[in-house]
């Protein structure tokens, strides 16, 4: 079975090229261009992953983010983005987002090829919910984990 | 076992399945599961771990099993914790048939019922597998209970209660007994507030449609405040106001109405209008009705803050202050209004506005910087991905296709900084050569410049007066004023479609301290919402690519290097005008 990745990307050549990595990766990529047909894209899980950029005409990425929340509140979603404006990192946070990719003097396609490929694979989830989970409660707490 | 302990062998198991994973076993890493499950039969994660080697095997049905087993242990409280459980449900839902997921789906919701599942866990799942469900037909004691009360508005209060009960307990279900109960039957007064209830209630769940043939019917009855509100709040977040609009057509009275509530929403329905006057009007209204409510009035103020109404704000302002003295302690009432207002203002105007008497400048250098990193940072991203997309495709396959069309690629995005770098420079260059000239005849000049552009759009230009004015002022600065204010308007008129008068007019008038010049077109013109935006650096409505949403900010900085400024007419209607000011006496020409 193939996954299914939602891309929304108004960058006409960023989006090009990373619809093509993907798909030679084997994994199936539905892009969008706009937020407004981002949202008329969206369906109750039918997608694995979402890949959205911040910065888009007319609606705004968080703006995007809530309506894709709306449709389904659990579907992983990474951002992409190069500028970190705070406020708007809040309100992606409180709307619950699974990652970031960065764009400009970093961005790495395969690196993000890779990323996107680990976030996918089934047992990847179950890495890091053990890991954090094999730790008893209260690990964290200021008191730290000797007592 | 000792919690040490306990976190010992938990740790070696998640290193032992992570070691058979790793090493291919995936059925022995499925038997440690198991046996892990047994040592700690109270986490949930073990099964889940099974469900996904099960489903990396692809045995859905025991995948399915091991997510249930899971899903009984699953502590609620923890939106992380419950997504992982969604996305696996989901997962599987896509490669099994719709009987085996619906069968699935029963199976959970027989054990929420039977009280097996944590409760918020309980929650949350039974929205989820919701659309999976085979139909239902059993209600619970809560939804029971809930029906006698709908029948009349005498116990309102016991049914406000019993509703928001089973709100928490099942929202699906009350929708169910409310779709049963109340949206078909007829309304009348003896129900009026029962159904005024139902109607808000359809309307937090997203069932629009319902919720506005309750809102049509009531109305009927009665032009009640709260029913309104709902009926333009739906065409607001849907952004489609025709109900609104039914709404006016059959009850026009709803124009004259002096409710709070009312009023809000009608600011919004004229904005989306792009109705200027009827904004201001009501707004007008509102602060002359609720002079004595601070809330209200700081509504207000954001409503004219954000729709660029500058007289306006600083006279709300002035009563806002007086208010504040007399009166401490700010009253809960119209809290939401205030915030949701206030959100919608952009905070840099905000601080422009509160310290209007001093003509602040433009707090715009973090916008420009974060506007630059944004849009240097894509052609960065595309040089960075071109070249490793086609590294990449040349190690499999060697053609020059591939590194021409890379190199056309990395060529392409170098002229696009440049480009921006370039759009920037009046800004950036220091020099400024003044000297005396005929203004006239300068702007005639420019217009000339973009004749063949002018001539295919068909717009006509209109410059008055004939006779000189005469300014000593930077020449250059000044062409580059006049000529983004001249593209702005001639896209603007584009846009446009199918109007019969295409023209542009540039009225030039003097005093004995200032040049004064009006810039009027016929285009599109500005809407509401974006007005207070108008200045900012990187704002564009243009289409990507048409735009980069610099113009006008530049112009706003090259007037204010002159001491001169721009401003929006916001009472014109036909398009957009634009009243610039420049002094004649330019000696004391500021830098930034």
């Amino acid at each position: 079975m193939n996954n299914t990745v939602f891309l929304v990307e108004d960058e006409e050549k960023t989006g090009s090229l990373l619809k093509q990595a993907l798909e030679s990766e084997n994994i199936d990529t539905v892009w969008a261009r706009d937020g407004k047909s981002a949202l008329e894209k969206m369906e109750k899980g039918k997608f694995d992953l979402v890949i959205l950029d911040l910065k888009l005409p007319e609606l705004s990425g968080d703006d995007v983010l809530e309506g894709i929340r709306k449709v389904d509140p659990y579907v992983e979603v990474v951002v992409y983005t190069n500028y970190e404006d705070p406020p708007v990192m809040k309100r992606l946070i409180n709307l619950g987002i699974e990652g970031y990719i960065k764009k400009g003097a970093e961005a790495d396609l395969w690196q993000t090829v890779a990323t996107i490929k680990a976030k996918l694979d089934p047992l990847s989830a179950s890495d890091t919910d053990s890991l954090l989970e094999s730790l008893p409660e209260g690990m964290f707490t200021e008191n730290g984990g000797d007592r | 076992m000792n919690l040490h302990e306990e976190f010992t062998s938990r740790k070696e198991i998640a290193t032992q399945l992570r070691n058979l994973r790793n090493s291919g076993d995936l059925v022995g890493a499925i038997a440690l599961c198991g046996e892990a499950a047994r040592l700690f039969p109270d986490d949930y994660f073990y099964p889940q771990i099974a469900s996904d080697l099960y489903f990396k095997i692809q045995e859905y049905d025991a995948a399915a099993e091991a997510l249930l087993e899971c899903l009984r242990k699953l502590p609620g409280g923890s939106d992380r914790r419950f997504a992982g459980f969604a996305r696996r449900y989901n997962r599987l839902r896509k490669v099994r048939t719709e009987g085996e997921t619906r069968k699935w789906a029963g199976m959970i919701i027989s054990e929420i019922k039977a009280g097996h599942l944590d409760e918020d866990t309980g929650v949350r799942c039974s929205q989820l597998i919701e659309p999976d469900l085979p139909n239902q037909t059993e209600i619970s004691e809560e939804a029971q209970a809930l029906i006698p009360l709908l029948s009349s508005d005498i116990s309102f209060q016991r049914f406000v209660n019993q509703a928001k009960r089973l709100q928490v307990a099942n929202n699906t279900e009350l929708a169910m007994v409310l779709d049963l109960h109340v949206l078909n039957r007829t309304r009348t007064p003896r129900t009026f507030r029962v159904d005024e209830y139902c109607l808000s209630a359809y309307e937090k769940m997203g069932r629009f449609d319902s919720a506005l043939k309750l809102a049509q019917e009531l109305l009927r009855i009665r032009l009640e405040g709260l029913v309104i509100r709902s009926v333009f709040r739906i065409g607001r977040t849907l952004s489609d106001y025709s109900k609104s609009d039914d709404l006016l057509a059959e009850h026009p009275l709803v124009l004259k109405s002096n409710d709070f509530n009312v009023l809000y929403e009608l600011v919004y329905y004229f904005e989306a209008q792009n109705n200027v006057e009827q904004a201001q009007a009501t707004l007008n209204k509102t602060e002359k009705m609720f002079a004595d409510s601070l809330p209200i009035l700081k509504t207000v103020k954001n409503f004219y803050t954000r729709f660029g109404m500058v007289d306006d704000v600083v006279r709300v302002n002035r009563s806002i202050e007086q208010r504040q003295t007399s009166e401490r302690r700010e009253s809960t009432k119209f809290r939401p209004e205030v915030e949701e207002s206030e959100a919608a203002v952009p905070s840099k105007i905000q601080e422009l506005y509160s310290e209007l008497e001093h003509q602040t400048r433009l707090a715009a250098i973090s916008d420009l910087t974060t506007g630059i990193s944004h849009e240097l940072g894509q052609p960065i991203t595309n040089i960075r991905y071109t070249v490793q997309f086609y590294r990449k495709m040349l190690d499999r396959k060697h053609t020059t296709d591939a590194v021409r069309s890379a190199f056309d690629s990395i060529l392409e995005e170098t002229e696009r900084m440049g480009g921006l770098m370039k759009r920037l420079s009046p800004l950036t260059s220091s020099k400024s050569a003044v000297e005396t000239f005929d203004i006239v005849q300068r702007i005639r000049k420019r217009v000339g410049a973009e004749k063949a552009l002018l001539f295919k759009s068909r717009i006509e230009v209109k410059i008055s007066p004939e006779k000189p004015v005469f300014m000593h002022v930077d020449p250059v600065r000044f062409d580059q004023i006049v000529g983004n204010l001249l593209l702005n308007a001639i896209d603007a008129i584009t846009e446009r479609k199918g109007k019969r008068r295409r023209y542009i007019r540039i009225q030039i008038r003097e005093d004995a301290r200032d040049i004064k010049i009006v810039f009027a077109d016929t285009g599109v013109g500005i809407p509401l919402k974006n007005r207070g935006k108008l200045f900012d650096p990187f704002f564009s409505t243009k289409a990507p690519g048409k735009g980069e949403g610099l113009g006008l900010f530049i112009v706003w900085n090259l007037l204010k290097m002159q001491g001169g400024k721009i401003v929006l007419d916001s009472k014109y209607k036909d398009g957009a005008r634009f009243h610039i000011t420049i002094p004649k006496n330019t000696n004391d020409t500021k830098e930034i």
